[in-house]
């Protein structure tokens, strides 16, 4: 349920002055988008579900430095930080970090969540599906923090560079130079997983650099 | 070496915004023309696009729960606790009053302050004695003087509480020739009590030993006797109620204290309530 661009401006407005409730409808209305950026940023379930109510809590904490513009953008932006800071601490354990990949890349029991709009599918090509979104996740997981985010908003949510660049407070060409990056690892890295992907996005063999 | 690989930095950063569409047109019709020439330009196009779609190609996840905030997560939890707080202070204030002033009603009958309607009509009397007493025509004898500290001082001796009332309730009024004269018991019982030696002033009704009362009285003041030009036919004494109506204040301004603190206690407890 989409809330209209003037309904925003006034929820915004009466959360400001401290209504909760107007606030949980912006919540209601990002939710999803929140939560699906900390998911591939954070390429788990259960952390993502805490970055994206500790940006929630943050983001009402701070409701009143917003001062217009894109609240999405602003959204986006908290929940960016919160990761950032989830990721660090997760640099800082790296033992927990290394098994999670590692049960990642073997495939075992790596599932994606629920998923929107469950298309009717063989049970064949579903666990196919699920186990190509399981190898590109893998590989997001395995970029930097910086390239992850970029990547994720561009390529995942399908935002444009500007929106971008407002998210993460750096100029376009960082945000051009960041994803051309990104793509090229997540080409290396995908081509390790060849057997998964559909025939028409097989790599040719030859190789860039 | 160096070059070329900086030069295909360059390039793949100029085919991944070409991608995206986010080249102006000059740069995207001049990577045009490059890319028609160049193969390696263009199998470099091919697998950044093909990235791009795979990566697009995730679904959306459902959230596996709301996100929406409590009050406690906000920390909004503190105010409610003030609501309770008020209502125990105004608990509290509200039988502090009422204590104090079923207190104050009770000491008050108890020691005869409470007035009936016959003991109000002598009180009145006794005013209009006191104007008379006052008149210039009208002096007061050495026996009614002495016969002043009499009356105080039982009056210092049943407490703070003993305004002009106390000496209405035990007084007997009895007239002499005409004029009202009020004597409270305990004073001309003390008369009584007397040696009968005593030498009295020369007097037409009741008369009071002074050095006697003066012992009994003790340091309160005593007003010089002045001889009265007049015959004195009749005792008046004299009340003085604002020395023990000055000692009620302290009880009074605390009863009307805590009454006043109940009432703002109970106004803001019930806003809180509404608020809450």
């Amino acid at each position: 349920m989409m809330v209209a661009a003037m309904d925003e401006t006034e929820l915004i407005r009466d959360a400001q002055r401290g209504d909760l409730d107007s606030f949980n409808r912006l919540v209601l209305n990002y939710q999803s988008l929140v939560f699906n950026v900390a998911y591939r940023i954070m390429g788990e379930p259960d952390s993502s579900a805490d970055a994206t109510q500790e940006a929630f809590i943050s983001a009402y904490k701070h409701l009143k430095s917003f001062r217009g513009g894109s609240f999405r953008s602003w959204l986006l932006r908290i929940v960016t930080n919160a990761c950032y800071d989830e990721l660090r601490r997760r640099k800082r354990r790296p033992s927990t970090s290394l098994e999670e990949l590692t049960e990642f890349s073997e495939g075992s029991d790596s599932q994606e969540p629920d998923t929107f709009g469950s298309h009717v599918a063989s049970p064949e090509t579903e666990a196919e599906n699920i186990e190509l979104s399981a190898a590109i996740q893998d590989c997001i997981s395995r970029l930097s923090a910086e390239f992850k985010i970029v990547v994720v908003l561009v390529d995942v949510q399908g935002y444009d560079y500007q929106e971008v660049s407002d998210v993460i407070n750096r100029p376009v060409g960082t945000v051009k130079s960041r994803l051309a990056r990104a793509r090229l690892k997540l080409r290396d890295c995908l081509q390790r997983h060849r057997e998964l992907l559909p025939a028409s996005f097989r790599y040719e063999d030859e190789a860039i650099s | 070496m160096k070059r070329m690989l900086d030069l295909k930095d360059r390039d793949v950063k100029q085919l991944s915004a070409y991608l995206d569409g986010e080249l102006n047109p000059k740069e995207a019709s001049r990577l045009e023309l490059r890319l028609k020439d160049d193969p390696q330009l263009q199998q470099v196009l091919r697998e950044l696009n093909r990235t791009k779609q795979l990566i697009g190609s995730l679904p959306q996840i459902r959230p596996p729960r709301n996100f929406t905030l409590t009050p406690e997560m906000v920390g909004i939890k503190q105010k409610r606790s003030l609501y309770p707080v008020f209502r125990f202070a105004t608990v509290v204030a509200a039988v502090a009053f009422a204590v104090l002033v079923g207190t104050d009603a009770f000491l008050r009958s108890g020691t005869g302050i409470m007035l009936t309607a016959d003991q109000m009509v002598e009180v009145t009397h006794e005013v209009q004695v006191e104007k008379l007493a006052e008149a210039p025509a009208f002096e007061e004898s050495p026996a009614m003087e002495a016969a002043e500290p009499a009356m105080e001082a039982p009056l210092g001796a049943v407490g703070e509480e003993q305004p002009l009332a106390s000496v209405a309730e035990d007084t007997d009024v009895f007239e002499t020739e005409g004029v009202e004269v009020s004597v409270t018991e305990e004073a001309a019982n003390r008369v009584e009590l007397m040696p009968s030696g005593t030498p009295m002033p020369p007097s037409d009704s009741l008369t009071v030993p002074t050095p006697t009362l003066e012992e009994w009285r003790g340091p309160t003041e005593t007003q010089p006797a002045v001889p009265s030009p007049l015959p004195t036919s009749s005792l008046v004494i004299t009340t003085e109620p604002e020395v023990p109506r000055s000692t009620l204040e302290p009880i009074r301004a605390t009863e009307v204290g805590l009454g006043v603190l109940a009432v703002i206690l109970g106004v803001v407890t019930f806003i809180l309530r509404r608020r809450h």
